[in-house]
């Protein structure tokens, strides 16, 4: 049975990793922090894609007013994250953070890896390729991912809209 | 566990993200509604994606999941709809989500 890494607790959502994950994931964490600050990264344009697929100069517009608090969403988060990680516990209002952080992570391993390319094959990595190490690292959090919203989902209040927002 | 190697991101090569071609241009008519649509990623989680829908937009699980499933097969899905203003906003917190968020006009 897979170890079941989050749980509803007294504070909020306890974390059951191991050190060597816990220690691992802050220097993930630390890593994409310097990335997103950086900018430089091509990979990171998956986080501001277009938005007007119509009409280039209206998403050039929308992401020069919501590419700054998006940054600093993504950075805040971030510092969420590495708080709970230390206290070994996820409160009820940082649950966004670590689900939106951890994503963000999958997104931009899953792009400099090209998952969703028709000729990707964790196969033809190789055993000491430095993309296996992200692969790797990808498919685990995934496992974290999946579990975490699971665990969030419990407590999200059943909707009972069946109609467009 | 104990294999993985978590210093990988500072070295990652970039790629160039996905980008969709562009469809017809087509003038803006402010008495039309925008629609928000999700475009399919692969990337992204099944579960991750109901859950986002259910959390931003007080849907029922199953009203989530049929989205979910219509954004992964059809690889796309009008998940809300509204002025401008609204639509931007709702594409906005798509995209602090993770998701693909794109916006047509009716």
């Amino acid at each position: 049975m897979a170890r079941r890494m989050f749980r509803h607790g007294p504070d909020g959502i306890a974390v059951n990793l191991h050190a060597d994950e816990r220690s691992g994931l802050a220097t993930v964490l630390q890593q994409f922090r310097d990335l997103l600050t950086e900018g430089s990264d091509a990979s990171m344009l998956r986080f501001q894609p277009p938005v007007h697929i119509a009409d280039e100069k209206a998403s050039d517009e929308f992401w020069e007013m919501a590419a700054a608090p998006l940054l600093k969403h993504r950075l805040e988060a971030i510092d969420v994250v590495e708080a709970g990680l230390a206290a070994g516990v996820i409160a009820a209002d940082a649950v966004s953070a670590w689900l939106q952080t951890l994503n963000s992570l999958r997104l931009y391993l899953g792009n400099t890896l090209e998952v969703g390319s028709a000729s990707f094959d964790p196969a033809d990595l190789g055993d000491s390729d430095h993309d296996t190490a992200r692969y790797m690292l990808y498919e685990w959090l995934g496992g974290i991912l999946d579990q975490l919203v699971e665990t969030a989902a419990e407590t999200l209040p059943e909707g009972d809209s069946d109609e467009l927002s | 566990m104990t294999e993985l190697c978590f210093a990988v991101l500072a070295s990652a090569s970039p790629v160039t993200a996905p980008v969709k071609d562009p469809v017809d241009e087509t003038d803006r008519r402010p008495d039309l509604p925008w629609k928000v649509i999700v475009l399919d990623d692969p990337v992204n989680l099944m579960s991750y994606v109901v859950y986002v829908f259910r959390k931003l937009f007080g849907y029922s699980a199953a009203k989530a999941h049929r989205l979910m499933m219509q954004v992964h097969t059809e690889g796309r899905a009008v998940v809300a709809s509204g002025p401008l203003e609204k639509a931007e906003f709702d594409a906005y917190r798509l995209h602090e989500h993770g998701l693909w968020a794109v916006l047509e006009q009716d």
